[in-house]
């Protein structure tokens, strides 16, 4: 038996908008019906692609699209090295493509499950021109969403890598309560042209962290410094038991 | 009036049924899957001292014999919700509601606890019980052999005095300490699970999120009350423990080990020489108790 624990989401402390793990969600509308072909890539590398399909009638309103689930590396699956190029909708590689279906009206959340991560994402039409691009991780624009939960407890630098905007948060230790401990509600950022408002935002463990965008932008996370605590762990210092002397109640 | 009559002191008596009492083992182990969790037990007990009574109205009265667990493992197993980081709102909808949430990740699985509790105090109370006295043939004699033969061959049939209960009423005292017991046992079962690369602050941040170990217990469980009282319920209730362990007793005592016993028929004077042994046939033997002795009647038959 063992507890479902994933090591990249502890060892992994920063976040690139651009690059996206466990910790990062990107949220796009499509706005327009139609199809459109996805291109997975970590790096350089164009490592998987998929359909999606705008359909005004689907009740879908938001189409979760785990990128980790796509990469060969992590599935099992032999890379084909997709070209941004091929085709879609009948083209050789479509039937065997992973499809999603959203209403225009809604939303894409591109996210990572499992594994180190580091995925971008490129969205276009399908039928049109391969290099006419809807959607480009890499730089995001107005209606875009970053978001991102940061659990590891420190002092990061956070800068909008396309202008030069920066700014910081600091996310605070954790603390056993008297409860269960459960994130206060998320804090919102909002990126224009030569700042990110608010500057600094003091968080809690797993707080959310929301970023809207009116420039073209790309958000890092970087960890400064780490908060490791007051040195003496929360959970139980004392193992096992021993038997306590047992008191006889008459019954 | 009775051919023979053979009485025991109530001190004899006594040391008859702690003879009898020394033999006594139970052994028993059970499982079961009750929905949020599963749970098992292993018991391995016997008996030890106590106080006996006899009565005027031919009935005895054990009290105060002390279970003695020498085993007592119970394992619990509960699938932890964990909690998931995320699931917040990204994109509200206008009506309070939210229409995109942030997938998240989730945290949490399967954890069993093993608890010793042989350490946990049970009696019997209070046995009520009267002798009953049973004929036995004994079951490896040989088929046509005479009274002689089978006791030549350690075979005789026997007349047997046994403790006969009434009533057996056993306690197991589950304390309050069970609590800390069981939430100590838990937390150090989900300490155990950690990989060994997870960093201090990660577990910190686990523990947070579990919230006091008691109140998750609980909530997984749906204990409502103490956990010492869950668990009492279900290992005397649920499993059944404290039935099983009254009726084994009083099964022991009333047919597979007895206090007393006589050969019939009864030798007077054992084999010598060519001579074969002497031995009368026992019949109609019974046997009471008053406040003061044992008493044991019978007839010398044909």
């Amino acid at each position: 038996m063992k507890l479902t624990f994933d090591q990249n989401l502890f060892t992994q402390t920063g976040l690139d908008s651009g690059a996206l793990n466990m910790l990062g969600a990107l949220t796009h509308s499509l706005s327009e019906p139609g199809h459109y072909r996805g291109s997975v890539y970590r790096g350089s590398e164009n490592i998987a692609a998929f359909y999606i399909v705008a359909d005004k009638n689907s009740p879908v309103a938001q189409a979760n699209i785990d990128l980790s689930t796509l990469d060969p590396a992590i599935i099992g699956a032999p890379s084909r090295g997709f070209d941004q190029g091929a085709g879609c909708c009948g083209d050789s590689d479509s039937s065997t493509m992973t499809q999603f279906t959203v209403n225009p009206k809604g939303y894409v959340v591109f996210h990572v499950s499992a594994g180190a991560g580091g995925y971008a994402v490129m969205v276009r039409r399908a039928e049109e021109d391969p290099n006419t691009r809807v959607f480009d991780s890499r730089e995001l624009s107005e209606g875009d969403v970053f978001s991102a939960a940061i659990i590891r407890p420190g002092t990061y630098s956070v800068e909008n890598v396309l202008t030069n905007a920066k700014g910081q948060v600091i996310v605070a230790y954790p603390r056993r309560g008297e409860t269960a401990y459960r994130p206060p509600a998320p804090v919102v950022f909002h990126c224009s042209a030569n700042e990110i408002e608010p500057e600094r935002a003091d968080l809690q463990p797993g707080q959310g962290i929301i970023f809207h965008f009116k420039v073209r932008s790309r958000i890092k996370i970087e960890l400064l410094s780490a908060d490791d605590g007051p040195g003496t762990p929360l959970g139980p210092t004392t193992r096992g038991w021993k038997k306590a002397t047992l008191s006889r109640t008459n019954g | 009036m009775a051919h023979i009559t053979i009485a025991a002191s109530a001190k004899a008596f006594r040391v008859l049924f702690n003879l009898a009492e020394a033999g006594f083992t139970f052994k028993k182990n059970d499982k079961g899957n009750f929905g949020p969790f599963s749970a098992s037990y292993n018991v391995k007990l016997h008996l030890s001292g106590g106080t006996i009574q006899l009565n005027d109205d031919n009935t005895l009265e054990i009290q105060n014999v002390d279970i003695v667990f020498d085993t007592l493992d119970f394992q619990l197993c509960l699938n932890l919700p964990g909690f998931c980081i995320g699931g917040f709102c990204i994109v509200p909808d206008p009506w309070n509601g939210c229409l995109v949430s942030f997938p998240g990740f989730c945290i949490g699985g399967p954890v069993c606890a093993d608890l010793d509790l042989s350490g946990l105090v049970a009696q019997i109370t209070d046995m009520k019980a009267n002798l009953l006295a049973k004929y036995i043939v004994d079951p490896a004699r040989p088929a046509g052999v005479t009274d002689v033969e089978a006791e030549i061959q350690n075979h005789p049939n026997k007349w047997k005095v046994f403790i006969n209960p009434t009533y057996v009423n056993v306690i197991i005292d589950f304390p309050e300490t069970l609590d800390n017991i069981l939430a100590n046992a838990i937390q150090n079962a989900i300490n155990d699970l950690f990989p060994s690369w997870l960093p201090g602050w990660a577990k910190d941040l686990i523990w947070a999120f579990l919230g006091p170990i008691v109140d998750l217990i609980k909530g997984i469980i749906g204990i409502v009350g103490s956990i010492a009282n869950w668990l009492e319920n279900l290992l005397n209730n649920v499993f059944g423990l404290v039935p099983l362990i009254e009726t084994a007793i009083a099964d022991y005592f009333a047919s597979q080990n007895s206090i007393y016993e006589f050969n019939d028929p009864y030798p007077i004077l054992g084999p010598s020489g060519i001579l074969i042994p002497v031995m009368i046939p026992i019949r109609n033997l019974g046997a009471t108790v008053n406040s003061k002795e044992m008493i044991v009647r019978a007839d010398v038959g044909a």
